[in-house]
């Protein structure tokens, strides 16, 4: 029997805690009940002292609870009450009104009587826990709540991109089967007119006209793919040389610098590749070199596409990636613009002699790949 | 230590009575029936630990542990894995299952509900085992960790891990199937005396 000296230093410390504490008799007679207890409960140690806790507290009584205290009063291990399963074990109301959230613990208490065994009741208070967890998880259910509308609206676009490439494809095809017909009654109609004269010129206008018509919308039946298929890594090396395989001009050497360099980018990232240097074969006229190489910063990777060519005039610089500007279909430059712009890349020039295009890529957007 | 097949299942109608009382206490706490399927139970010495890995995956579980000590000595682990502890929470709280096959998602909250769960479980069997030997053991509070089971066997004091009894059985829950194991690690001194305790019973 442990002395009762010892008892109410027992006693002293567990008034100390922060936490509920109730020991109880075979019997399930209260013997403690602690200041935290009597504090959140509303009822004092004198109050309790030698009342039943069941009859106190009569859900103590269902199977869940009455069964595992008495296990562990037979000498059986402790028993666990979670929050999420259990109302309050012992229920304290707090001056908002709501009820203690409470994990419980009750184990066999070695102390007091050594012929009886008893029981100690642990009770914390996971009050604000509780609502933090709850707090987090209404947060994680709206976001991904939103993840799905997002998803939702994501299958949506991609059906209607696809109707709209559809539409567009078969609107072109119709187009130029009317041009082909007119660029044809038009040649015909050319050769029964003299060599000079008003309805020369008319028809040249015409032709002129009619042609560019052909080559804009043939032009743009190549990006239809732009934005709609997922983007993906590609290796700058990989994407420079397959561009290149469009330079058939002899007289012009292509450097490419080496390496694992990988951007994030639309499927029709090599098109732009291919763009600038056929812009550089097409209208750099004493172009003799052009080189791909690529620089690593911490924040971004730059890739530049430069040649030793006539360069652009500084005051066009600002324009040529507007929408119709340039010497040809003017499109190349402004679809490279928005096949870059799909992952967050961008484009400007900088040359000084000859043309020099940089290619800015944010540092999510690149990554050193594996050797081969 | 020769161990008949008689005596093993003898220990599985042990286990299966302390199963069936934590599915009485399961089912009547979270309002819904729970089943529990009678346990399939394996012992393995400590020779053929090697073998459990095989046996039971690689994979990360989420456990309840049960420290004991007394004339029969060891460690108890209530063990689920990844997915069923995933299905078990959302099905015993009302939570949306993550179906991620990962346990690192399970907040504090959800590894308090398994460790009741696990506590459930274990005391049920605890309570068949003792209530056989007739002896009052002293336990530690359960502990809920996440782990593979390797870390989980090598977390035990290397004198009461000489032999490991483990019995897998299967839960449903409004027609969920729940996975979940119970291991009982022990010294060759503890499951002599169980076994012998058991013989003595069966002979009476």
């Amino acid at each position: 029997m442990i002395s009762s000296a010892i008892q109410e230093t027992i006693a002293r410390f567990s008034h100390a805690l922060p936490i509920g504490i109730c020991i109880i008799n075979s019997e399930k007679q209260i013997l403690l009940w602690n200041r935290t207890l009597a504090e959140w409960s509303g009822l004092s140690q004198e109050e309790v002292t030698e009342k039943k806790l069941d009859e106190l507290y009569p859900h103590l009584h269902s199977i869940s609870y009455r069964l595992r205290i008495e296990q562990v009063l037979e000498g059986g291990p402790p028993a666990i009450f979670s929050s999420q399963l259990h109302a309050s074990f012992i229920p304290c109301q707090m001056q908002d009104g709501a009820l203690r959230v409470q994990h419980t613990s009750v184990i066999r208490y070695p102390g007091g009587d050594t012929n009886e065994i008893q029981a100690m009741i642990i009770i914390e208070d996971v009050t604000e826990l509780d609502h933090e967890i709850r707090a987090f998880r209404s947060m994680r259910d709206q976001a991904l709540a939103e993840v799905r509308e997002r998803a939702k609206a994501e299958k949506s676009l991609l059906l209607t991109n696809r109707k709209l490439k559809l539409l567009s494809s078969i609107t072109r095809h119709d187009i130029l089967n009317e041009v082909t017909v007119l660029l044809g009654n038009a040649n015909f109609l050319e050769e029964t007119i003299p060599e000079e004269g008003d309805e020369r010129r008319f028809i040249d206008a015409i032709l002129h006209s009619t042609e560019k018509i052909q080559k804009q919308i043939t032009f743009t039946g190549e990006y239809d793919a732009l934005g709609v298929q997922e983007p993906g890594w590609y290796r700058i090396e990989d994407i420079a040389k397959n561009a290149s395989s469009i330079l058939y001009v002899s007289t012009i050497q292509l450097i490419i610098q080496s390496g694992s360099l990988e951007v994030y980018a639309d499927p029709m990232f090599e098109k732009v590749f291919m763009n600038i240097i056929s812009n550089a074969i097409m209208h750099g006229e004493t172009v003799t070199t052009i080189t791909i190489s690529w620089k690593v910063h911490a924040e971004e990777a730059i890739i530049t596409i430069a040649d030793d060519g006539i360069g652009i005039p500084a005051d066009q610089k600002a324009k040529i990636f507007n929408r119709g500007y340039g010497k040809n279909t003017g499109l190349g430059l402004f679809l490279s613009r928005e096949i870059l712009d799909i992952t967050g890349l961008s484009i400007i020039e900088v040359g000084r002699e000859g043309t020099a295009f940089e290619i800015h890529v944010p540092s999510d957007r690149f990554r050193m790949g594996d050797t081969p | 230590m020769k161990i008949d097949p008689k005596e093993i299942d003898a220990i599985r109608e042990l286990v299966n009575i302390g199963v069936g009382k934590a599915a009485g206490i399961l089912s009547e706490m979270t309002g819904s029936t729970i089943e529990l399927q009678i346990p399939i139970v394996h012992l393995y010495s400590e020779k053929e630990f090697h073998q459990i890995e095989s046996s039971l995956g690689g994979e990360r579980y989420a456990a309840v542990t049960l420290n004991f000590e007394g004339a029969f000595s060891g460690v108890t682990f209530s063990i689920f894995p990844a997915k069923s502890a995933d299905i078990l929470i959302a099905a015993i709280t009302g939570d949306e299952p993550d179906f991620s096959d990962k346990i690192l998602h399970l907040n504090a909250i959800h590894a308090e509900t398994l460790k009741e769960v696990g506590n459930i479980l274990i005391n049920g069997v605890m309570g068949s085992i003792t209530n056989v030997l007739g002896k009052q053991l002293l336990y530690s509070l359960p502990t809920y960790s996440e782990g593979e089971i390797p870390a989980l066997i090598e977390s035990v004091r290397s004198e009461h891990r000489e032999a490991i009894f483990i019995a897998e059985t299967r839960m449903f829950i409004r027609s969920l199937d729940i996975e979940g194991k119970i291991l009982l690690i022990m010294g060759s001194n503890s499951l002599e005396g169980l076994i012998a305790r058991v013989r003595e019973i069966s002979e009476q």
